[in-house]
């Protein structure tokens, strides 16, 4: 191996344990002040987010999440709401400058009919500290909740509805093209 | 990080300034002179806080504090208030001296800051002397931001003792959504308190009770709903 290559192999394992070592995000979520009618193993999604808007959930599949979405955990609530992390998540920088948010259901098995809440956004960066400096929570009950009056009953969106979904798309996906 | 407990408290290697006319024998003013001893190692990040007060307007100002440290090392200050980093107030050490000039100059006393040290291709550990009068007012109070959500504050005991976390009267008035947060560098993560509908709940080390001390010299975030105060009475008789 030449003296180059050298050390260029020692920037490149410096850098890299830099990275990996302070990159990770450090998330506490809860709901501090309760959701009445939580049941314990009613589910609980933290998800990732690169952008600053929340993806509408699809009513048929909605433990799935979108394309450029990603579930960072997924746990059981407990009697009267959750109480989970934080925790650190990523190994490296994936999740630098990001969003996340909860999404939970009054189900361990969420299906047409059910109820869900959800959570704004909350930025996992706080510059300039890499983020696991500055914890990140996300509260889904600053104040007492339930689902029966908080929460949004899945449903499947009338044909109406549909379409005005698809024109967005629609729109969406044509003004990627153009982008391109 | 390692804090010499045997300062503080009992350590008030108390210098008595003391002006004590040599006539009349009356003493005017003491006060108690203390430091806090704080390990560091290269590349790690630190919550610290200066428990003491000025006993001069350049003692306890980054340049002075950490002028042994290597190149690379940051001081980051927290502003509760726009709940970001001031970028005015954190200062780095560079080949070219500390910058910027305004964060340099401004003193530590009484506040708490993230330290993170250089890197150093000769030394791997500093021992680092927080040193100045010990507090003598019977009550601190440390104001809060607060919001709906649970606004960030950077703060430490504002006595040079430690405390039970659970004896903090943050901890004791606590409402659901509070959380107090600590970084364990020796760990890379969090211990952590956070109050909710379910009571208390404990991460990482804290949730062993006997580990849920705070040192001298050693900060924590608080994440404040409501309490925008948060007062402490002195722990010690003297001074």
């Amino acid at each position: 191996m030449t003296t180059i290559k050298k050390i260029g192999l020692v920037v490149f394992l410096a850098i890299f344990s830099t990275v990996s070592a302070r990159a990770m995000v450090n998330i506490k979520w809860w709901s501090s002040n309760g959701i009445t009618d939580m049941t314990a193993g009613d589910l609980v999604m933290l998800i990732y987010s690169p952008s600053n808007s929340l993806s509408a959930i699809n009513p048929s599949s909605p433990t799935s999440v979108a394309a450029w979405e990603a579930v960072l955990d997924s746990q059981g609530g407990i009697n009267g709401g959750f109480d989970l992390g934080p925790v650190d998540f990523g190994t490296g920088n994936q999740y630098e400058g990001g969003y996340a948010f909860v999404r939970a259901f009054s189900t361990a098995t969420p299906t047409i009919g059910d109820y869900y809440m959800e959570s704004t956004l909350a930025m996992l960066s706080s510059y300039p500290l890499p983020n696991s400096m500055t914890p990140v929570q996300i509260d889904l009950a600053p104040s007492a909740k339930s689902f029966a009056t908080d929460g949004t009953m899945l449903v499947i969106p009338e044909p109406g509805t549909l379409a005005f979904g698809l024109i967005g798309l629609g729109v969406v996906v044509a003004r990627r093209f153009r982008k391109a | 990080m390692k804090t010499d407990k045997a300062i503080f408290c009992a350590l008030l290697t108390a210098l008595i300034s003391a002006s004590a006319f040599a006539q009349s024998a009356t003493v005017t003013s003491v006060n108690a002179v203390g430091y806090v001893k704080v390990e560091l190692e290269k590349k790690q990040l630190y919550q610290l806080t200066l428990p003491f007060e000025g006993m001069g307007a350049n003692d306890m100002v980054p340049t002075n504090i950490f002028k042994d440290l290597p190149n690379g090392t940051i001081v980051y200050i927290w502003d509760p208030a726009q709940q970001r980093y001031n970028n005015e107030l954190s200062v780095s050490k560079s080949f070219a001296g500390w910058n910027p000039a305004s964060g340099a100059t401004n003193s530590l006393a009484g506040k708490s800051f993230w330290l993170r040290v250089g890197d150093s291709t000769v030394t791997n550990k500093w021992s680092v002397y927080f040193m100045g009068e010990v507090p003598t007012a019977s009550e601190k109070v440390v104001g809060l931001a607060t919001n709906s959500f649970g606004a960030l504050n950077f703060v430490g005991y504002a006595y040079p003792c430690e405390v039970l976390l659970t004896n903090m009267n943050f901890y004791k008035t606590a409402v659901n959504g509070d959380s107090i947060l600590q970084y364990d560098p020796s760990q890379g993560r969090y211990n952590s308190a956070s109050k909710s509908f379910a009571g208390w709940s404990f991460a990482n080390a804290w949730t062993n009770p006997s580990q849920r001390v705070l040192q001298p010299g050693q900060a924590f975030w608080i994440r404040s709903r409501q309490q925008s105060t948060w007062s402490e009475t002195k722990p010690y008789d003297w001074p």
